[in-house]
């Protein structure tokens, strides 16, 4: 078994962590059950804080970001976040909650190539309700798209957006919902120097502002310096051990 | 479900190549059996119309599907020809009504028939404009030949060549438009009628040419016999009939050789009717007596076992082209895996993703529906008329 360790960087130790709280309580995982891929014994994240995730391939980030999307659930243990458990909610629900309450970014920023930038920032409310975006929906879209810089690339389809920018509209269709959880999946992954610090800053930004808790995986440790606790996976060691 | 449609609407408009396979392939798969379907009814309709309106049809032996259809629709020539003996033979019985047909020569792509004006009564047809033929070398035209060919009162129509080469063949004649006829939606519309004399003229049997006296320049003249004078290709034919030269018009064959195509007999009732056909029976007579519905009902069984093979293709065709659009879906679903998986991702719930694909799928349906129809649409307009221009 690998196990996970967790350190905690310098400001994180002191963060006013009080609205949604994660709890992971005694969490294994693994494709198979007879190997568990890793185990996290105990380990909290308030709302607002910003975690990183550090660690080689295949030493379970990704599925640690899963476990808390509630795509998958802990083969051990049980996961509670703002006081409603994954584990009791069926897998309808827990789309659900994932569509209302957690904001996905991915690596391969995976937006849709028939809709445009506004069209793929406003998507979860068409698959999660099925609804036509309200005008309070709009105005936020472009409030974000403000802010995300996009806004002469609102009708421009995906393909025709440079790398920064589609992940900076993937982050928009991310933050759309006002999610209390952000997860990022290496979200600097395929991006350069500048734009990785800038994409960075946007979901530290949003984070703090809104106290929304953000848990990033990465493998570049430098993009993790500002982050309250980092979680670093190449620590592990058999059985599990959170720092 | 409308944020559901609108996904659906953005994936079709995006992909709209190959949208526009799709509802081409449902199109014709729908069009095809239901524009032939629609074509063999008109087809039948035209047919058992023109065919009871006609109640015999006498010609020479032969193809007797050739002669109905020569003598409803003037489809070409008729490999054998009748004569007015014929016609006089028949006439002579009392059964009907009788009415000479000669169409074996156009002008400019249309059948120019040679008729007696009782063909008019009996097709009920009249002059929307002009008059009917009276004197030689007048025609009658159809409305759509008129229309197409920009032709009114007053205006000539010449004649097809039948060969530009033969010197010594018939001479085209310059006919002059002396009515045009009410459109009737049927063959008769797109025909050039004259009066049997004038078809004779422009078959060669008859001509005019200037008047040969014995006293002439002997260059003109082949021979010479007393008073009877034969002239050489020197003395060229007139190509037109003008008030003029229209008494230097004369025959060269007797009256009873002169040629027919087709005689339409309209009996008195249903006994003459029986003892005309009766009496053309046997084998020794030249000429066969038919009654076009009894012809028409033989071509409309083939037609029939014909469109049955054709919908048994359809149902083929349809089954293979469902199977495609089912493998096209599946292949479509693999390649649209991590479009899918990102939806999931997001929050989307199975039967979402199941119901986007389906709306995506109804709107094609949807769309080839609507084309399908418009398609069927303007074929139904255009069959009827497409049908008469292929049967002229």
């Amino acid at each position: 078994m690998r196990k996970a360790a967790l350190r905690r960087v310098a400001k994180g130790a002191n963060s006013p962590l009080t609205l949604v709280k994660i709890d992971l309580h005694d969490i294994e995982f693994g494709y198979r059950s007879d190997a568990p891929l890793f185990r996290i014994p105990s380990f909290s994240i308030a709302s607002g804080e910003a975690v990183g995730v550090f660690g080689p391939s295949g030493a379970g980030k990704t599925s640690l970001l899963k476990l808390l999307a509630g795509i998958c659930l802990p083969t051990k243990g049980r996961i509670d976040i703002g006081g409603t458990s994954l584990n009791d909610l069926s897998d309808a629900d827990r789309r659900q909650f994932r569509n209302e309450r957690v904001g996905l970014v991915f690596q391969d920023f995976r937006l849709l190539e028939y809709l445009s930038v506004k069209e793929n920032i406003l998507l979860p409310f068409r698959i999660g309700a099925g609804r036509s975006p309200t005008a309070a929906d709009r105005a936020r879209a472009d409030e974000l798209v403000n802010r995300l810089e996009l806004r002469d690339r609102v009708s421009a389809s995906p393909r025709a957006l440079s790398q920064g920018e589609q992940q900076r509209a993937a982050i928009g269709r991310a933050l759309i919902a006002s999610p209390q959880v952000i997860l990022a999946d290496e979200p600097t992954g395929n991006l350069d120097q500048r734009n990785k610090g800038r994409i960075r800053d946007l979901l530290l930004e949003h984070s703090r502002k809104h106290k929304v808790t953000l848990v990033m995986v990465t493998h570049d440790l430098a993009l993790l310096d500002d982050f309250e606790r980092v979680l670093d996976f190449s620590e592990f060691e058999t059985g599990g051990k959170v720092a | 479900m409308i944020g559901h449609l609108f996904l659906a609407w953005r994936y079709v408009c995006f992909h709209r190549w190959r949208t526009f396979l799709l509802l081409v392939c449902l199109t014709l798969t729908g069009v095809l059996p239901i524009s032939i379907r629609l074509l063999v009814s008109t087809f039948e309709q035209s047919l058992w119309s023109r065919s009871e309106q006609t109640a015999m049809v006498v010609g020479a032996k032969g193809s007797r599907f050739d002669l109905v259809l020569h003598a409803l629709y003037f489809r070409a020539r008729t490999p054998e020809l009748i004569s007015m003996a014929d016609l006089k033979r028949v006439a002579d019985t009392r059964f009907g009504q009788v009415i000479p047909l000669f169409a074996q020569y156009r002008a400019r792509g249309f059948p120019i028939v040679g008729t007696s004006l009782d063909y008019f009564d009996f097709r009920n047809l009249g002059a929307e404009s002009g008059r009917l033929f009276i004197h030689l070398g007048e025609c009658v035209i159809g409305s759509a030949v008129a229309r197409e060919l920009e032709l009114s009162v007053g205006d000539t129509l010449m004649s097809d060549p039948e060969n530009v080469f033969n010197i010594a063949g018939e001479y085209p004649l310059k006919m002059h438009v002396a009515g045009i006829l009410a459109a009737s939606e049927s063959v008769d519309d797109r025909a050039v009628f004259v009066d049997t004399k004038t078809a004779w003229v422009i078959a060669g049997i008859g001509h005019g040419h200037e008047s040969l006296e014995p006293d002439d320049d002997e260059s003109k003249l082949l021979k010479k016999e007393g008073s009877h004078l034969v002239a050489n290709a020197a003395v060229m034919p007139f190509m037109e009939v003008t008030e003029k030269n229209r008494n230097s018009f004369h025959f060269h064959a007797e009256e009873n050789e002169l040629p027919l195509s087709a005689l339409l007999v309209n009996p008195v009732d249903q006994k003459s009717s029986t003892l005309l056909r009766g009496r053309y029976e046997g084998a020794e007579s030249q000429l066969q007596v038919l009654r076009p519905r009894d012809v028409v009902s033989e071509m409309i069984a083939m037609v029939g076992r014909l469109q049955q093979f054709l919908n048994v293709n359809f149902v083929v065709v349809a089954i293979v082209s469902f199977l495609f659009l089912l493998l096209v879906v599946l292949l479509s679903l693999r390649l649209r895996e991590k479009e899918i998986e990102t939806l999931f991702l997001l929050g989307c719930r199975r039967g979402t993703v199941w119901s986007v694909v389906a709306l995506e799928l109804g709107l094609v349906f949807l769309g080839s529906l609507v084309l399908t129809g418009l398609l069927v649409y303007v074929a139904q307009s255009q069959i009827e008329s497409w049908l008469v221009r292929v049967f002229a």
